[in-house]
């Protein structure tokens, strides 16, 4: 095993502690022998076996993969790899179902509120809508597998979609409900990514506890005539998603 | 005494005094604008009047709010600021000592730990024959003083001879990879919000719990050879991650 060897260098150098030593060594099992999310990691005691280390040094390697969320324990069962985040892409902008499906997850949209509403003050600031003017304020709950991921809230223009009914929504993509009926083709999107605490109505519906830290990623959609179509403002499940981005072209040596 | 009420106390009003924070910073509260009222704040956060009283006092020492006697609580202008965290944005924004000085704060680093090492991960990332040398740079940042993120840096050491020699609390490593002509121009990014752990805690001076940007990102220079292998934790309340996408 290699870790000898990387014993060696700690010795000569001290440059890092073993346990970070050891979780890097995991971190690039689980990932070249192509660990599934769910499955068992071996034990502590083998682990530590195996890699000729103390059992302590085991316990706290783990507990680096563990804050960093790519594995979780059960109490008396083991260590297990954590299930797999969607991955959003940081420069293209698309459907969030297709990338769950991707995964082999299904997924789908409970549509929570339907309303019309005219644009405050405060929302135009943010926004860039028009004061005053009328939006669709949609809010939806999306299921990954069984599990709630994330509230999906939004706003769009009525002036642009005149007569958009709930039906369109319903467990459907909204996108396509835009093409579909009213030839809007979206073309880009302006985005940001930030830490919430989830108040009492999100914690509540994304099963999870107030003031719980949570993702929010907010966004301006513009489509192919550079209009402002809607401002999306999700709250997401941290634990459940990640961005990646890749800019060069060659994908290799980037593990997700 | 302590009892344990004032323990409940303390962490309810910590609790309330970031979450109004946050508000504040993500544009729910702007500016100027009159937050809820301390009654409407007690049933939200569900705690007594007593420790929303707490810690909206605390707030306006920290000189996020103010009072207007008879009218209410207002948010301070210009308390939020936040440093735009997107190396790979078309601004031109490279690395965290560039966003920094751009944004006019003074930047430090503390060195943690530096040396040659070798490991399958290691090599891995930076697309490296397995046992090949790599150096390995631990930095905390601090912006005008203030902890800003941790960033454990990885480089193939044949590329770069010197790292032994350059003091990397004065020098900023892409100066370094710009003197020799090995500077990451183009980059892959993973982005994940996760709870800081009890190290990245301490190094950053954030309390429990706090969530933080976690970011792998691997650079190419020019060539198209991989210089760089970096995870870090970056404070969310310092930056904001911004970025531009297309269809």
């Amino acid at each position: 095993m290699a870790l000898g060897q990387l014993i060696e260098k700690r010795k000569a150098k001290r440059v890092l502690t073993l346990d970070v030593l050891l979780a890097k060594e995991l971190e690039y099992r689980m990932e070249t022998e192509n660990y599934q999310e769910g499955m068992r990691l071996p034990s502590e005691r083998s682990l530590a076996e195996e890699f000729g280390v103390q059992r302590g040094t085991v316990r706290s390697a783990l507990q680096i993969l563990m804050d960093k969320g790519s594995i979780i324990s059960k109490e008396r069962s083991g260590y297990f790899v954590a299930p797999r985040r969607v991955a959003f892409d940081l420069n293209a902008y698309g459907s969030r179902k297709s990338l769950i499906e991707q995964m082999g997850k299904s997924t789908y949209v409970k549509l929570l509120t339907f309303e019309k509403i005219y644009v405050s003050e405060k929302m135009a600031q943010k926004t860039a809508l028009q004061e005053d003017s009328q939006v669709y304020r949609i809010m939806r709950l999306r299921f990954a597998g069984s599990h709630p991921m994330s509230l999906e809230r939004t706003h769009i223009r009525c002036d642009l979609v005149p007569g958009l009914r709930e039906e369109d929504v319903h467990n459907k993509s909204i996108y396509a409900t835009f093409r579909k009926k009213y030839r809007i083709y979206i073309a880009r999107s302006e985005e940001r990514v930030t830490a919430v605490y989830a108040n009492g109505l999100e914690s509540e519906l994304l099963h999870t506890t107030r003031l719980h830290p949570v993702m929010r990623y907010e966004g301006l959609v513009y489509d192919r005539r550079n209009r402002l179509i809607e401002y999306f403002d999700d709250i997401i499940l941290k634990e459940k998603v990640q961005f990646i981005s890749d800019e060069v072209k060659t994908k290799k040596h980037m593990g997700r | 005494m302590v009892t344990q009420k004032d323990i409940e106390k303390e962490t309810s009003s910590a609790q309330i005094q970031k979450s109004i924070i946050r508000k504040i910073e993500n544009g729910d509260y702007l500016p100027g604008e009159r937050i809820h009222s301390e009654r409407t704040m007690a049933a939200m956060y569900g705690v007594s009047r007593m420790t929303v009283q707490y810690a909206l006092r605390e707030l306006v020492k920290k000189g996020y709010l103010y009072r207007v006697r008879g009218s209410g609580t207002f948010v301070q202008k210009n308390v939020v600021d936040r440093m735009d965290l997107n190396y790979l944005s078309e601004r031109g924004n490279s690395g965290i000592t560039a966003i920094v000085k751009n944004h006019g704060a003074k930047i430090a680093s503390k060195v943690l730990t530096k040396g040659i090492i070798t490991g399958k991960f290691f090599s891995y990332r930076l697309g490296l024959e397995k046992d090949t040398e790599v150096y390995v740079l631990h930095r905390i940042r601090y912006g005008n003083d203030e902890p800003i993120a941790v960033e454990y840096t990885y480089v193939p050491a044949q590329l770069f001879p010197e790292m032994d020699e350059i003091d990397f609390e004065t020098i900023s490593l892409y100066d370094y990879m710009d003197s020799i002509s090995h500077m990451p121009k183009n980059f892959m990014q993973k982005l994940q919000i996760i709870e800081a752990s009890e190290k990245e805690r301490g190094y950053l001076e954030l309390e429990k719990r706090e969530p933080v940007y976690y970011t792998e990102l691997i650079g190419f220079d020019e060539e198209g050879t991989i210089v760089e292998y970096t995870e870090s934790y970056t404070r969310c309340d310092k930056f904001i991650y911004q970025f531009d996408a297309i269809v």
